[in-house]
């Protein structure tokens, strides 16, 4: 049996020196140096898309805790909001950089340090890919349908092996962003015969070539419109679509949310019952003003949705957004780069 | 080798604990770069290292702090890493990006030439301790293709660094810039060239040096001499030492002549008179300024009287000693005005404009007539931003028909309490009908502010105690004492040990947020410091330190 002893380190140590048992049943911890603990996988997520967050410091933005202090935005939203997963968008080559598959390894290491799931969210272009934009990448632009294909298995590939190379592993992959009507214009319309069918089969493929547990999410815009979704799930049933997660987008308009929750917990339920598929709400956010009423939607959302059994989780998007962000986008949930109470959402 | 980190000795086996130290990290990033100047804030550059915050120990039940390791990124443009820019990281980071406008800075003071692909190599250097022996990262080689810089524009930045809007100018892009500012006295600032760096005074011995100049991590900024007005720079990065011409006036000859007057803040002398005919005039400009250097310092009896002299040449304005003929156009005879613009430095400019157009200057005080029922001209505030025209001091009040401020000595110009408003507004040329009226019986710090036509109290209560902070760089706050008889002074014994970096702190009753500041020159100023020594400090010696509280000025006195 051994006696205490006490450890002298170094002096640029000394005021943090280990105090040693000299016993042989346990170790002895600093509290500085405990472990992480990741987010268990599969567990109801709840989640915060932040794929700005390293633009925005490289412009100068600060985060600060609820108690003023100013902290790393993942581990703020981990800490004071209950965050336990993020989603990163992935850009193709963009002009300017950011969210390149470099941009989103800084950020994936951050949230694989703090324990946070991950989801990888392609847009499969050079910018943003939405309703209303599916541009293919520049690089691609005279692709026909074969080297389009090749080109989303090769560009999920690279990204998902990069992050495999640093032990990140995404437990949620998503192909294509908002594609109701398709994606990589205009090879990949959903008008176009097969290929946009063909051209998330190659993505899924090569997401479960890299990362077999991975659950692939094929994600259309407004939640709360069933037309929407039919449309896209009835396609990719009938042409051999593969995917595993329904994913949704639900902006509710002031004054209005409970109407859009229940409508997008309707079709959570109605979209299980056709196509056997869960569903994630990948984005959700209401204007930065509406803190109350946007926490009561999240919260509301999160406990019919999961009464449903078929809702997977919510993810916030961009919440550290500063109101009018990015030539004005208003529905992040910080003021003064400290979250409103919209996140206590999260909060069990 | 282990290092040793940890020497744990147990009573009973003498146990030593050691660990690896601090671990190479395997650096990687995104590759080859052509930076493009026109997304200056677009992502160029990604770096990413793996983990070394987390040191092992070789006692595995030990688990030792986390985050200890330094780790410091070194760029070279050789492989030998002979001459290297360094960022120190953040602890425990893993990454680190750059914009198109930060590796540019960076790569060019690497000394990455421009327009053209060059390789740069990358390592990190991780330490545990200055007493430990670094390790090396892979070196990480990249191609990078920087955008030219312009080197002709020096940015001058204010103390906080930031960019005041005046520039000096360096027509052969050598790194010696030069122009002219006007600034206050003892005026503050730092100058950064267009490749990023920046430029200040030298560290020294705990303090900076005046006029001799450096970039590295360690240095100070400028600060100018104590006359306020125009100052001829001339910042040398080669010879690495900077210089300050003062001209306190300029003399005009010839078609139109007199004494011109100089306005720092819009950067002109000026020059008002009556022209007899319009038309062609030529006219000299000259003077004596007083040069300030490295061997000179900032000492007024040492600078060295220099003539100054404006030219022609070709067209343009030329600056030197010795006065060549200007060539102006008087628009129409009467009353004219001539302006010697001096705030572009690429293209100074004089020219004659119609009417009278000179700018007042700034009074340096303000005076109180009345609070204890003297109407004497011995008692005002002092000026302590300029900007807005704000006078404090500390003022005894004990008067039965109120007070009022005035500008001129003994000019019995009355500057008293606006009669449309119960607000504490005031108004020029008012009368004895509408004296303000005094704030109680005792010391009250007064403020009074000429830009926004106000006036108000520091505090709502008289002064009832003074102490001062922040000699020897001691922040405790030590009591001062009333010297008798006379109002508004106090005193204190203080030995001078150390330097005093960051100035001196009166404080009014107890609080830090009341106070006074020492400036450099022997004066008070409300709500403000300078930061060096106090005029007179000298390590190892013993003082009587005295403030007077309505004149704003200390002294030190052995």
């Amino acid at each position: 049996m051994f006696e205490r002893m006490m450890g002298i380190l170094l002096p640029f140590i000394l005021a943090s020196c280990v105090q040693v048992s000299c016993t042989q049943e346990s170790p002895v911890t600093n509290p500085r140096q405990q472990e992480i603990i990741p987010a268990e996988p599969g567990t109801f997520a709840k989640g915060a898309d932040v794929s700005w967050l390293t633009q925005m410091e490289s412009e100068g933005l600060v985060f600060n805790s609820k108690s003023g202090v100013p902290t790393e935005c993942m581990k703020l939203l981990k800490e004071d909001c209950n965050v336990d997963a993020i989603r990163l968008r992935v850009w193709v080559n963009p002009s300017a950089g950011w969210n390149n598959v470099h941009d989103v390894l800084v950020k994936a290491r951050r949230a694989a340090s703090l324990g946070l799931r991950l989801m990888i969210d392609f847009h499969f272009s050079d910018t943003w890919a939405d309703p209303g934009h599916q541009q293919t990448p520049a690089a691609w632009a005279d692709y026909d349908l074969e080297h389009l294909n090749n080109a989303v298995s090769s560009h999920v590939t690279e990204v998902l092996g990069l992050l495999k190379d640093f032990n990140i592993t995404p437990e949620w992959v998503q192909i294509g962003n908002e594609t109701r009507g398709g994606m990589l214009y205009p090879l990949g319309s959903i008008e176009n015969g097969n290929n946009y069918a063909e051209l998330t089969n190659a993505g899924y493929d090569a997401v479960k070539a890299v990362f077999p547990d991975a659950k692939v999410i094929v994600h259309i815009d407004s939640g709360n419109n069933l037309g929407l979704f039919t449309y896209v799930f009835d396609y990719l049933k009938n042409k051999g679509g593969k995917y595993d997660i329904i994913g949704m987008s639900l902006y509710p308009e002031t004054g209005k949310s409970a109407d859009y929750v229940n409508k997008c917990v309707s079709n959570i339920s109605s979209l299980y019952t056709k196509y056997g598929k869960p569903v994630m709400v990948c984005e959700i956010g209401m204007d930065y003003d509406q803190a109350e009423e946007c926490r009561d939607c999240i919260a509301s959302l999160i406990a019919k949705g999961r009464e449903t059994g078929h809702l997977e989780g919510v993810f916030y998007w961009e919440p550290q957004a500063p109101a009018g962000y990015n030539e004005g986008y208003g529905k992040g949930c910080f003021v003064n780069g400290t979250p409103t109470v919209a996140l206590d959402a999260f909060k069990d | 080798m282990l290092a040793v980190l940890c020497l744990s000795a147990c009573v009973k086996d003498g146990d030593i604990i050691t660990t690896d130290g601090a671990q190479a990290v395997e650096l990687s990033g995104s590759g080859d770069v052509v930076i493009d100047k026109n997304t200056p804030d677009g992502l160029s550059l990604t770096l990413n290292w793996t983990d070394n915050s987390h040191l092992t120990s070789s006692d595995e039940r030990v688990q030792l702090p986390v985050g200890t390791t330094v780790n410091t990124l070194q760029f070279s443009a050789t492989t030998d890493f002979q001459s290297v820019i360094e960022i120190l990281t953040d602890s425990g980071s893993t990454s680190m990006q750059f914009t198109a406008e930060s590796l540019n800075s960076l790569v060019g003071r690497v000394g990455l030439p421009g327009d053209q692909a060059s390789p740069l190599y990358i390592r990190m250097r991780s330490v545990l301790s200055n007493n430990t022996e670094p390790k090396y990262s892979n070196v990480y080689q990249i191609q990078v293709t920087p955008y030219t810089i312009d080197m002709t524009i020096g940015f001058v930045l204010d103390a906080s660094r930031v960019d005041t809007g005046r520039t000096l100018y360096s027509a052969n892009s050598d790194g010696v810039y030069s122009g002219f500012l006007g600034v206050s006295g003892w005026y503050n600032w730092w100058l950064l060239e267009g490749n990023g760096v920046l430029w200040g005074n030298i560290g020294d011995d705990g303090g900076g040096k005046p006029f001799v100049i450096s970039s590295n991590d360690l240095h100070w900024n400028f600060w100018y001499p104590g006359p306020a007005g125009c100052y001829y720079t001339v910042v040398n990065t080669v010879r690495q030492e900077w210089s300050a011409l003062h001209i306190p006036s300029l003399t005009v000859s010839g078609d139109i002549t007199g004494e011109m007057t100089y306005d720092r803040k819009t950067g002109k002398w000026t020059l008002a008179a009556n022209a007899a005919n319009a038309g062609a005039a030529t006219i000299r400009i000259s003077g004596t300024g007083k040069q300030y250097n490295a061997q000179t310092g900032t000492d007024d009896a040492a600078a060295i009287d220099t003539p100054v002299a404006f030219g022609m040449d070709g067209g343009k304005l030329t600056f030197g000693q010795t006065p060549t003929d200007i060539t102006v156009n008087i628009p129409a005879a009467g009353e004219i005005t001539l302006t010697l613009d001096l705030n572009d430095p690429q293209a100074w400019n004089c020219e004659v404009t119609e009417g009278s157009d000179t700018p007042a200057e700034v009074q340096q005080i303000l005076y109180v007539l009345g609070n204890d029922d003297t109407w004497n001209y011995d008692q005002y505030l002092t000026l302590y931003d300029e900007d807005n025209l704000c006078y404090a001091a500390a003022v005894n009040f004990n008067c039965s028909w109120g007070y009022y401020f005035s500008k001129e000595y003994q000019g019995w110009d009355h500057i008293n309490q606006d009669p449309n408003t119960t607000e504490w507004k005031l108004i020029l040329n008012g009368t004895d009908d509408n004296n303000i009226p005094g704030p109680g019986v005792g010391l009250y710090v007064t403020i009074a502010s000429l830009g926004w036509m106000s006036y108000w109290y520091g505090m709502a209560d008289p002064i009832t105690s003074v102490s001062y902070t922040g000699f020897n760089d001691n922040w405790d706050v030590t009591e001062m004492t009333a010297v008798p008889g006379q109002v508004g002074v106090y005193s204190a014994q203080v030995t001078a040990t150390a330097d005093t970096p960051w100035g001196v702190q009166i404080l009014l009753n107890g609080s830090w947020d009341y106070m006074f500041g020492t400036y450099l020159d022997g004066s008070l100023r409300w709500s403000k410091k300078q930061d060096g020594n106090p005029k007179g400090w000298e390590v190892g010696k013993t003082y009587t330190f005295t403030v007077d509280l309505c004149k704003c000025t200390y002294s030190l006195s052995e």
